[in-house]
């Protein structure tokens, strides 16, 4: 088993810094424009050279970057633009916010998808189908941030059981947290439920249609148990490996919700980095967000792989 | 083996059982038009008939299995004495595996992936009685040693990966006798097994019914382990029941055409006809899906009947003795590559060596994994090779290019053994045939149309098919359309693999007389790669047994045949049905 | 001859009108819109819905009905071009990975798994705070985000074709290899192609719109959904209509174009043809 894990990891590695770069190219493919956005537009030329200088802008790209990531490793992410306050921690403060509502919001859409995706997929091509899979669209057709809206209108503003936004530290107060936390949860994961509905019912189905399912029956296998030892079983390890492609997703739609509830995770610092061109904070929100998408689908994976016996037996020999 | 008398009561009876299939938005079709059959204790009756025949659907039937489409419309079917149809769901599930069990099809995706063979096996235990873990576990060891698993405190753990094909049929059969039902349905248990296997799985079902007096429902299109292993037999078309009775008598004195065209249209090891019976398809025998097929008719323009009558199985010494094709050494490793895992390396082919001169027809016939495929794929320049030599026409195969490679696909045709994705679904047959005229000799492009449409009538195609799309033909059809196109460009050598598995029986033997009769009429040689001795036997003068990818034994058809040395060849030999 | 089976037409019959009706609202605007999306009237302003206007109007007194239309026409713009954008870059890469497989394949295909890693709003983000920030930049970001997908899918199919016994066919009549890519492997790619772009066009409408929202996208006061929605919310408990209006439009769009997905899918699946 250590050996499918280590063999995981020698490739997770190089993605991780290949990842690094490709953000590190995105964050600089057009120059001049940090220096721009903090010295203001009427900044002269020479202000502008004085402050790419003094920022080290002006070497080429490969040795920022190596300049970069060598401090990154370290723990080291720069200072702001902006204000100059050391990056590393600020994001590292926020860090389990995010995780926090990523984790809340993934966890209603399962609450959803899974009863929803298998009761489709049990009853294919019967009424009670085409009318989950019709509401699977609906859900993931609808727009976060309206939603978002939506909720703020009506169970802040008019009912007043929410806060419309901020965020209550876990420490402070567990309820005052679950509760600020609810609305954003609820606006990520109603929206990610509708493909995991989906996800769960294609794996339900294809799992219904393999001649296991008929030998099972043929011994007598009545419908309670053929749904918890063979079709649950069978369709979890799929819906993982896909699940977590949608995790990714959600985690990406933080920057977003964050914003809109004004929530403070690494999605709205992100968004800060952006409109003040401030590239360290940028660059280390990004990567934080993309490690953590990297390290969730590596996991999933990782357990997939650890659960189908199939995989299991490829490596013992 | 030969109970032929009926001990009073019967364990199964099916009486006038009539299905009808009803789909939505299209036709209802009757599957099953009022069957009857019976199953007494402790015999072993066969159902056997081709596709569509409605075998498979009364087993479903008997189950309670059948797809949501498909009702019973008529009869009854009650086992000891009670009716089965007027029991509720529940009580059927109580009555599966119980009283009666079923050993399925497709042994390779029966077994669940995820679940411990033991487990799996054990599943009977769970469902209908109250054991603990301990004595379940013990019960599967019985049942292990009872089917010929060895090693039982390691298979128990196993998952069905770990185990090859016959022995998970094995593993299906032992959750099958667990309860000891008194009637275990068999449906199709040997298909997808090599044959040699399924020799031993048909050996197992005999010996169970013996040893443990339990009766078996066997359904099968293959006569062959039929009369092998049944007491009584009934034969199936389109959901009729057309003649029953024991095995032996049924061979011997068979009344129905169907039956005896049956029994008649597989080739034999030895001594075959020069043609095989078939159920012609203009003789009111015809198949529903072989709309717009006729009857070959051997072209009068290619020379008398007498000529194709005197097409023996024997190189004749009008053609030149010229080598087609030459292959020294042959030998072919198979590496996964991949940035990231360790390389594997598998050797599918070593040291091969052989030769076929024009006019000479080889088969190379072998069980799954022996080579036989990667050689013609080697041969036809889709699989490269590194080590050895292949010599076409004199021309090393790794050193053709251009205009060479052209006169070497015109002449080096292949038929696919899959007709269902042997053309392009987007574009229809004609089209697709057409393209192979931009290979022949005369690139004349008035003629194509015209070259194109004899050909279709030479296979016995009707017109109106041309213009048809893959999905609207039959399978028979399809590789009929595969033939054709592979001779649109009078090619030397047709290279086949498996060409007519995937037929029924009817359409193969179809198939096999329409190759014999387009070799006598544009001569060509044939390499045909396949697991099916007989239909060496009927169409190639030489064959090739190949094992493991190694070359077991060579030499002329008939003598291999009637003298084999190796002792695989042997084995091989034995395990052909009849 | 098979028969067809109906039901399955069943979607794309019930959504196609409607995806006609709003492809046509969105060519047309100057004609379908009352009103002038641009014009103030600040006698009328953040009043609710009315005869005169249908949605009310927003905090300058503009038609919130006019300006929800014309917003059509910059999502669905973005949606086709990003679409197009995707799909040249992806046929194009999965192709090439499919004919040519081994190191071309690998190098190819780890780079776009990676690129597919990264969250699409992060990347959009990132990339249109590069580009600038309009409608243009919004339409070469998302398609190139959509790449690395259509590459794959193209891959997969490609590989599933390149397994079929008439691909093989093709080679051994000599087929020259642009003709196999051409005849033989694209015709059986566009299929499930044109389900995923339409699927994709749904998700380009939403991105940006959610760029807009968030002030990367198109600027006020060019009429585009997500930019009335943003702004829309500061005015939310006066006149909610005018965040949730444009926000009720997008919705039902996305529904409609996924419905139409989904209905194509029922259409090109081979196992619905039996």
């Amino acid at each position: 088993m250590w050996k499918i894990i280590a063999g995981r990891l020698l490739s997770f590695v190089p993605t991780i810094i290949i990842a690094s770069m490709i953000l590190f190219l995105a964050v600089n493919v057009v120059p001049g424009s940090a220096a721009r956005a903090v010295l203001g537009i009427q900044a002269t030329p020479q202000a502008i050279k004085r402050f790419e200088h003094k920022h080290g802008l002006d070497r080429p790209l490969y040795i920022q970057y190596a300049d970069w990531a060598g401090k990154a490793i370290k723990g080291d992410f720069g200072t702001s633009f902006q204000n100059s306050v050391a990056v590393g921690p600020e994001v590292a403060k926020r860090i389990p916010v995010t995780i926090l509502l990523a984790s809340l919001a993934f966890g209603i859409a399962i609450l959803i998808a899974v009863p929803l995706g298998a009761l489709a997929g049990m009853r294919h091509q019967k009424m009670s189908d085409g009318t989950i899979t019709t509401l699977a669209t609906l859900f993931g057709s609808t727009p976060n941030f309206w939603l978002a809206t939506l909720l703020i209108y009506l169970f802040a503003l008019k009912f007043g059981w929410f806060p419309t936004g901020g965020y209550v530290p876990f420490q402070d107060s567990v309820l005052g947290s679950l509760k600020s936390l609810c609305l954003p949860a609820i606006s990520l994961g109603l929206v990610s439920s509708g493909l995991l509905i989906r996800i769960m019912r294609a794996a339900v189905i294809e799992t219904m249609e393999s001649n296991h399912i008929d030998t099972a029956i043929s011994k007598g296998v009545g419908p309670r148990r053929l749904f918890f030892s063979h079709v649950l079983r069978n369709s979890i390890i799929p819906f993982l490996t896909v699940g977590a492609v949608e995790f990714g997703f959600l985690v990406g739609s933080v920057v977003i919700i964050e914003d809109v509830f004004r929530i403070p995770g690494i999605g709205s610092l992100v968004l800060v980095g952006i409109i003040n061109r401030d590239y360290p904070v940028l660059l280390a929100a990004s990567m934080a967000i993309t490690l953590i998408v990297l390290l969730v689908n590596f996991l999933a994976d990782l357990s997939a792989q650890l659960i189908d016996p199939r995989q299991v037996k490829n490596v013992r020999n | 083996m030969n109970k032929s008398l009926h001990h009073g009561h019967p364990l199964l009876r099916v009486e006038k059982l009539s299905i009808q299939n009803f789909r939505s938005g299209g036709e209802d079709s009757k599957i099953l038009d009022e069957i009857s059959f019976d199953v007494f204790p402790g015999e072993i009756v066969g159902l056997i008939g081709e596709s569509g025949s409605g075998k498979t659907i009364s087993s479903k039937a008997i189950l309670r299995m059948l797809p949501h489409s498909m009702k019973i419309t008529n009869g009854s079917i009650s086992f000891k004495d009670t009716d089965l149809l007027s029991l509720n769901d529940r009580q059927y599930e109580k009555f599966r595996g119980k009283s009666i069990a079923l050993i399925p099809q497709d042994a390779l995706h029966a077994l669940n992936p995820v679940q411990k063979i033991g487990t799996q096996v054990a599943e009977p235990f769970s469902i209908h009685g109250d054991l603990t873990k301990k004595e379940k576990k013990s019960k599967v060891f019985e049942l292990f040693s009872r089917v010929n698993i060895t090693n039982p405190e390691n298979r128990y753990d196993n998952y069905p990966h770990e185990f090859s094909g016959g022995m998970q049929q094995r593993a299906l059969t032992a959750s099958a006798i667990a309860l000891k039902p008194p009637l275990i349905i068999a449906d199709e248990p040997t298909t997808a097994l090599d044959v040699t296997i399924q020799a031993r799985i048909v050996d197992l079902i005999r010996n169970l019914s013996r040893e443990l007096g339990i009766s078996f429902l066997f359904i099968s299109h293959d006569l062959g382990l039929i009369s092998n292993l049944c007491d009584r037999v009934y034969v199936m078309r389109y959901g009729k029941i057309i003649e029953s009775g024991n095995t032996e008598t049924i061979f011997k004195t068979a009344s129905h055409p169907y039956t005896l065209a049956l029994m008649n249209s597989r080739p034999k090891l030895l001594e075959n006809p020069h043609r095989l019976t078939t159920i012609e398809a203009d003789n009111g025998y015809k198949r529903s899906d072989e709309n717009g097929t006729k009857a070959i008719i051997v072209d009068p323009k290619a020379g008398s009947t007498n000529q194709a009558s005197r097409l023996s199985n024997k190189a004749t010494s009008n053609h030149e003795s010229k080598v087609l094709f030459e292959v020294k050494n042959l030998s072919k490793t198979y590496s996964n590559n991949g940035f990231f895992s360790k390389k594997n390396y598998q050797k599918a082919l070593t040291n091969v060596n052989f030769k076929l001169a024009l006019g000479e027809n080889l088969g190379i016939v072998g069980e799954s994994g022996s080579g036989k495929t990667t050689i013609l794929r080697i041969l036809l320049k889709l699989t490269p090779y590194k080590e050895g030599s292949v010599d076409f026409s004199g021309k090393e195969l790794n050193e053709i290019r251009l205009e060479q490679l052209k006169d070497f696909r015109r002449n080096v045709q292949p038929v696919f053994q899959d007709p269902y994705s042997t053309f392009n679904p987007r574009f229809s047959i004609k089209s697709s045939l057409e393209l192979a005229c931009k290979l022949s000799p005369d690139k004349n492009e008035s003629r194509v149309n015209s070259e194109v449409k004899e050909m279709f009538n030479l296979v016995g195609l009707d017109q109106q098919l041309l213009h048809s799309f893959p999905h609207q033909l039959s399978g028979g059809q399809r590789q009929r359309a595969a033939i054709a196109r592979a001779l649109l460009c009078r090619p030397k050598i047709l290279l086949m693999d498996e060409p007519t598995s995937a037929l029924d029986v009817s359409i193969q033997a179809q198939v096999l007389n329409l190759i014999k009769d387009l070799q006598a009429q544009f001569k060509f040689s044939i390499i045909i790669v396949t697991h099916d001795l007989p239909v060496v036997s009927f169409l190639c003068n030489r064959i090739l047994v190949m094992k493991d990818g190694k070359v077991v034994e060579t030499g002329e058809t008939g003598t291999i045949i009637k003298s084999p040395s190796h002792d695989y060849t042997k084995n091989l030999i034995q395990s052909v049905p009849i | 001859m098979k028969r067809i089976n109906w039901k399955k037409f069943g979607l794309v019959t019930f959504s196609l009108p409607l995806v006609i009706l709003i492809i046509m609202i969105a060519s047309m605007a100057e004609y379908v819109a009352p009103f002038d999306p641009y014009f103030l009237d600040v006698m009328v302003m953040l009043e609710g819905p009315s005869e005169k206007h249908w949605m009310g109007t927003d905090e300058l007194g503009r038609d919130v009905f006019s300006r929800i239309i014309f917003g059509a026409q910059v999502s669905l713009q973005v949606g086709v071009c990003a679409v197009l954008v995707g799909l040249t870059g992806g046929v194009f890469v999965g192709v090439l990975a499919a004919y040519y497989g081994g190191y071309v394949d690998q190098i190819l295909m780890r780079f776009m798994d990676i690129v597919f890693c990264f969250p699409a709003i992060l990347l959009a983000v990132i990339l249109m705070a590069n580009f600038g920030t309009s409608i243009f930049n919004a339409m070469l970001a998302i398609g190139i985000i959509f790449i690395p997908g259509f590459a794959r899918l193209t891959r997969a199919i490609t590989q599933t074709v390149q397994r079929q016994a008439f691909l093989e066919a093709a080679v051994c009549l000599g087929l020259p290899g642009h003709k196999i890519i051409f005849r033989e492997i694209l015709p059986n790619v566009l299929g499930p192609l044109l389900v995923e772009a339409t699927v994709a066009f749904s998700y380009a409408v939403l991105l940006e719109s959610a760029l807009s929202f968030l002030g990367l996208g198109s600027q006020p006061p060019e009429p585009s959904w997500g930019n009335m929605i943003n702004i829309g919310r500061g005015f939310i408990d006066q006149a909610p209509w005018i965040s949730l209006a444009p926000g009720l439009a997008l919705f039902f769009t996305v529904f409609i174009f996924n419905l139409f997905g989904d209905g194509l899918r029922d259409i090109l699946d081979p196992k619905l043809n039996e």
